[in-house]
């Protein structure tokens, strides 16, 4: 039978049935509705973060990338280039990439070894250029130290209590790093070591910058680069793709691996809960177009009861039971397919109404129409199949 | 064209089995005019049924024009249904929900035809029959020998072999009958269709060129 008069069909029956038809398209709409409502907020979200993150104003944003070597000890020593010039230029290309430079080793967190009371323990290092904070005892670190490259240090109360009073400790030397250093100064912490975290932090011990590239900054080799990301692109995107090329493509790649500090991760409070409204009103929607899809297979088992004659008829007349049954399918797929019409333009609706009372606004999009549409023809489908297969099954001559 | 060979059916009922139709032979040529007698349960709609591939559970053998119909499966008994034989009912089975035209057009939709197509053809056989103007009705709109003259038309618009007609006026009164069994007898002397009628009505009779009478089961033809 032709398709064209399979579909005029079906849609001559459901006409005969126009009350019917609606009333069990309701639950349709009403699913179909919330699974679009939900996704076109979703999108608007998505987007909002974006442009949040990303505004038409102002400075780009930068990611950095940092190579982490997964031997410590050949990253220190080398003087290879961790980034070369191809792998700047490889990153340069990805789309959403607006400049790609390297940076050098962040100065403002480092860490050195030290040994108090014979105990090994991770101290901070603030570096100083030309002035370090206000002392308890002895002196500050100025920039003449800076300048001879001294190895002078101004320690915190709390890191030397145990040994000395804080003026024994002046004079006195310190390991830093396997380097001797001299206390010049002590500083009271603020830090009350009491406090939760107290016993974890370590302790922050001031030496002057230059001493430090002196003594400790060997290679000087520059182990991140810093991507400035073009405006539309999401940064965590753009990095999650330069890491993914480097891993494959980079200079350095069998030496260790490459990562990158997400920024947008920061919002994941809002997306979390929005996540969870977003899953909540999908299980109902699921819910509702389950539950509707059982009145599709009702309607379509009266439908079937009631046209008995018709489909005996219609045997008589040449139909084979596949063609009763494609019959009934593209019935019952037809109806909840306007269902899914109706539900999308509910949806809209809905969710236009929902974006008035939040900050950002949706659109139409394609993957919506195409879901909601799929889905309910996917009702319709599975739900009237039963139905169709029975009535296709149905003998001719008890009928007639 | 038909030929039924030692074909026998019997129903179950009360775990027993009840024969209907007893070693049935027939052979029905073309041209034939054929009126199958009988009082009423004495298994007359169930040979016909058997005939118009309708019915699979039988035994024996079933040719037609000398192809073995009792081994086919679905597709292509629907195939012989649709392009084979025609069917007009004691209660006319017109689907109510379509019109006239609609009804007419089913066995050209089913054989693959589009809707564009079929309406000259329809219009043109309801013209013939004599109910040209009625295309756009309702059944239920139509008097009972118009919906007959409609069933006529669906079952003769494929142009099939041999038409079925299970007591075609048995609903009618006596003289839209005449009117009913005159078409019946135009369509079999102008254009050559067999014709297989079943009744319990001796005047329907008259319009016949062979009468085989069922009895119990038993079919034997009538001297003419």
């Amino acid at each position: 039978m032709n398709p064209i008069v399979f579909f005029k069909g079906a849609w001559n029956a459901l006409l005969k049935n126009k009350k019917r038809s609606f009333l069990t398209m309701i639950g349709i709409i009403i699913g179909i509705a919330a699974v679009s409502t939900i996704m076109s907020i979703g999108r608007g979200f998505e987007k909002y973060v974006l442009e949040s993150l990303n505004p038409d104003e102002g400075e780009l944003l930068t990611v950095d990338i940092q190579f982490k070597s997964d031997d410590p000890d050949w990253m220190y020593e080398t003087n290879n280039e961790l980034f070369s010039d191809m792998d700047l230029q490889t990153v340069r290309f990805l789309p959403g990439v607006h400049n790609v430079e390297r940076s050098g080793i962040n100065l403002d967190f480092t860490t050195l070894e030290t040994i108090i009371d014979r105990k090994e323990k991770q101290v901070s290092i603030t570096m100083i250029e030309d002035k370090g904070r206000k002392i308890l005892v002895g002196r500050q670190i100025d920039f003449m130290d800076n300048k001879k490259k001294s190895r002078v240090t101004v320690v915190p109360l709390t890191l030397i209590k145990e040994q000395y009073s804080s003026e024994e400790a002046i004079g006195k030397g310190i390991s830093l790093g396997g380097q001797l250093y001299t206390i010049v100064g002590v500083y009271e912490s603020e830090l009350d070591e009491s406090g939760i975290f107290g016993g974890f932090m370590s302790d922050e011990v001031e030496i002057p910058l230059n001493s430090y590239l002196r003594y400790h900054d060997q290679g000087n080799t520059e182990n991140q680069i810093s991507i400035t990301v073009e405006r539309g692109f999401l940064p965590s995107k753009v990095a999650d793709k330069s890491v993914l090329l480097l891993e494959e493509e980079g200079s350095m790649k069998t030496r260790g691996s490459y990562e990158y500090f997400d920024m947008s991760a920061l919002d994941d409070g809002l997306s979390k809960v929005l996540k969870g409204i977003t899953l909540f009103i999908a299980s109902v929607a699921g819910i509702s177009l389950f539950i509707a899809g059982i009145g599709v297979m009702n309607m379509m088992y009266i439908s079937v009861s009631e046209r008995t004659k018709e489909i005996g008829i219609r045997r008589a007349l040449g139909a084979t039971q596949k063609s009763i049954r494609a019959q009934f399918v593209l019935e019952g797929v037809l109806m909840t397919s306007i269902g899914g019409v109706l539900g999308y333009l509910f949806g809209l609706l809905f969710s236009a109404i929902a974006t008035s009372l939040l900050p950002f606004s949706t659109e139409i999009d394609l993957l919506t129409i195409l879901i909601s549409l799929g889905v309910s023809s996917a009702v319709g489908l599975i739900f009237s199949y039963a139905p169709a297969n029975a009535a296709s099954k149905k003998e001719i001559i008890e009928i007639l | 064209m038909i030929k039924l060979d030692n074909v026998g059916k019997a129903y179950k009922v009360d775990n027993q089995w009840v024969p209907v139709l007893k070693d049935v032979d027939l052979e029905v040529k073309q041209g034939d005019f054929l009126a199958i007698m009988g009082p009423s349960g004495s298994g007359k709609s169930t040979l016909l049924n058997l005939i118009g591939f309708i019915d699979r559970n039988y035994s024996g053998n079933y040719f037609l024009e000398g192809d073995k119909v009792t081994l086919k499966g679905d597709v292509d008994l629907s195939k012989l249904r649709n392009q084979r034989v025609g069917f007009v009912f004691q209660h006319f089975n017109l689907i109510e929900t379509l019109t006239i035209q609609e009804n007419v057009e089913l066995p050209l939709l089913y054989n693959g035809w589009n809707n564009r197509q079929t309406k000259d053809k329809v219009t043109e056989l309801l013209e013939k029959l004599g109910i040209g103007d009625k295309g756009s009705k309702y059944p239920k709109q139509l008097s009972g020998g118009q919906q007959q003259r409609a069933a006529i038309a669906r079952a003769i618009i494929n142009k099939p072999d041999f038409i079925l007609a299970d007591e075609p006026t048995g609903a009618l009164d006596s003289q839209t009958s005449a009117d009913i069994m005159n078409v019946f007898k135009r369509l079999n002397e102008e254009d050559g269709v067999t014709i297989i009628l079943v009744t319990h009505d001796s005047s329907t009779v008259d319009y016949c060129n062979r009468v085989v009478i069922m009895q119990d089961g038993i079919l034997t033809e009538e001297a003419r």
